[in-house]
């Protein structure tokens, strides 16, 4: 079984405040032993990388993830693509996604119904790069919700599911984890992408439709996640055991101080770049702000603030990412999430960079029991060496030249070439 | 914290067939030959994809500020207000105190959140 100890890191265990020098021992796929200050580990049948003082933290893991999204302007350039090439575009995003320092994702939707699963099956069996996934259906809908885009004269292929009643849902669930999800996703909420039939804080899902999905999916032992931005959707989430809570935009205090109990079994993710990039960075495309306040995105996102604001304080568990793959805010810059938590919600670098490993490997690994996420004897070897301290410089981890060395599953999949004095961007 | 200067390292996404280096790698590399250890951070995107090259600038607690339309000439000039950047409190640059080849290429001008 191969042995590498990494000597000369500062370390980011994935929970705590500080850096500590030390050293790590990775043995086959796990993390063997960790060393701290003044302590060493034996070397003897190790390679021996010596990092040059470089961090050493977990994979970023994204839980709201899209690799079959496009980078396009709207929904129908999405679905027109065929097949054949949304499966490569796909594969691209995964070897994208593993590049920029992701070693797991769950996907929060898939364009086509097979598409994550496809690219899940061929990462797992080792044929192409890409984060471990877990592969999210499509997104269940109702006619008129968000991601129905047929017209009454002109059907209009989807990247949803539609369903009408519950045992349609039941159905429709029970095909796609028989196809192979892990993941059910559906929009109990509407959103401004579906203006001006529907605002964010409608919600289109009978209690009978939701009680379908969630029981269904939780009866076989899936994952659930929800696009959640009404304050009856995130209820709905707490009644029906929905695991992922997207967005959770228009949650009340009521609504959190509810969630506050039941924290433990919930993950928010506000996937906030969907709304922060759409009102002030995709003017090239036509969304200026006014645009963005006309639809309803900019009072998303000033909402999406105070909310998770709200939500930190009350130690509800919230994940950075989600929603990259549009235009203005593409696959390969997730990152910028990490200071989106600190200058919108308040958070210190520390406590998102712990939402982005810890908590997501956490939240990933779900009722598993496995270990992902920290820098600690037993967890799984994902690991990132990144040139400079991201607690200081979250913006570090948005460029993949600082990203020095990637690893996962025990194998590197960009090897350290060490730390070039050139390159070294002061981050102190 | 020193402000970082971002350089989108895809520009020009559109370009077929893609170049390499990329326009946006051009640029960087014409950033680290006026200074080689400027504050540099080569990102995936900025998002203006339209308008090739970008460069930005973004703090804690600063406005955030994007430019379009660059190339290696305006290295020195992208340089020169990274620092005014890093002077300011709030991270606002009026125009009038834009270096001059970068006035009217501002394409994001995001004020500070409020605390």
């Amino acid at each position: 079984m191969a042995r590498i100890l990494f000597t000369n890191v500062m370390i980011f265990e994935g929970t705590q405040e500080k850096l500590q020098p030390g050293e790590v021992l990775v043995q086959g796929n796990r993390i063997a032993a960790v060393a701290g200050p003044g302590e060493s580990l034996p070397r003897e049948g190790c390679e021996v990388i010596d990092a040059g003082g470089a961090t050493l933290m977990p994979g970023m893991v994204n839980t709201h993830c899209h690799l079959t999204y496009n980078n396009g302007t709207t929904v129908a350039e999405l679905t027109a693509l065929p097949v054949e090439e949304h499966v490569l575009l796909s594969m691209h995003n995964a070897k994208l996604a593993l590049d920029m320092g992701f070693t797991a994702a769950l996907g929060a939707a898939s364009a086509k119904p097979r598409l994550d699963i496809v690219i899940r099956n061929e990462i797992n069996k080792g044929k192409i790069p890409g984060p471990r996934l877990l592969a999210g259906s499509p997104e269940l809908t109702v006619t008129g919700g968000l991601a129905d885009d047929n017209k009454l004269e002109v059907k209009h292929p989807s990247i949803s599911i539609i369903c009408d009643g519950a045992e349609e849902f039941r159905k429709t669930v029970r095909m796609l984890i028989r196809e192979g999800c892990d993941v059910i996703k559906f929009n109990n909420s509407g959103d401004s992408f579906c203006f001006p039939r529907m605002a964010a804080y409608d919600n289109p899902m009978t209690e009978e439709e939701v009680a379908a999905v969630c029981n269904t999916t939780n009866n076989i032992g899936k994952r659930l996640a929800a696009h959640a931005h009404a304050d009856s959707s995130v209820r709905q989430c707490m009644k029906y055991d929905v695991e992922f809570i997207f967005h959770a935009t228009f949650a009340t205090d009521e609504t959190i101080e509810q969630l506050e109990k039941v924290k433990h079994k919930h993950w928010v993710s506000p996937a906030i770049a969907a709304r922060y990039n759409t009102t002030h960075e995709a003017a090239d495309w036509g969304i200026t702000t006014d645009v963005a306040e006309m639809i309803g995105n900019k009072r998303e996102l000033e909402m999406g603030i105070q909310t998770m604001t709200k939500m930190r304080k009350a130690g509800i568990r919230v994940l950075p990412f989600g929603d990259y793959g549009f235009a203005w805010l593409p696959h390969g810059t997730e990152a910028r999430d990490l200071e989106h938590f600190v200058n919108l919600f308040g958070y210190q670098p520390w406590e998102v960079l712990r939402a982005a490993t810890a908590w997501g490997g956490e939240a990933w690994a779900g009722r598993s029991g496995e270990k992902m996420g920290r820098v600690a004897p037993g967890y799984l070897a994902d690991i990132l060496l990144v040139d400079g301290n991201p607690l200081l410089d979250l913006s570090l981890l948005q460029d993949r030249n600082a990203i020095l060395a990637i690893m996962k599953d025990g194998s590197f999949h960009k090897p350290f070439a060490g730390r070039a004095a050139a390159m070294a961007v002061a981050a102190e | 914290m020193v402000a970082r200067l971002l350089v989108c390292a895809t520009c020009d996404r559109y370009a077929a067939p893609a170049p390499s280096p990329t326009r946006g790698e051009a640029l960087a590399a014409a950033l680290r030959a006026v200074t080689p250890r400027v504050a540099l951070r080569v990102v995936e995107c900025l998002n203006g994809c339209p308008r090739p090259c970008t460069a930005g600038l973004r703090a804690p607690g600063k406005a955030t500020l994007r430019f379009s339309g660059l190339g290696p000439q305006d290295a020195a000039a992208l340089l020169a207000l990274a620092e005014r950047y890093d002077a300011s409190p709030d991270g606002e640059v009026v125009d009038a105190a834009l270096p001059e080849s970068l006035r009217g290429r501002l394409t994001v001008h995001t004020p500070a959140p409020r605390p």
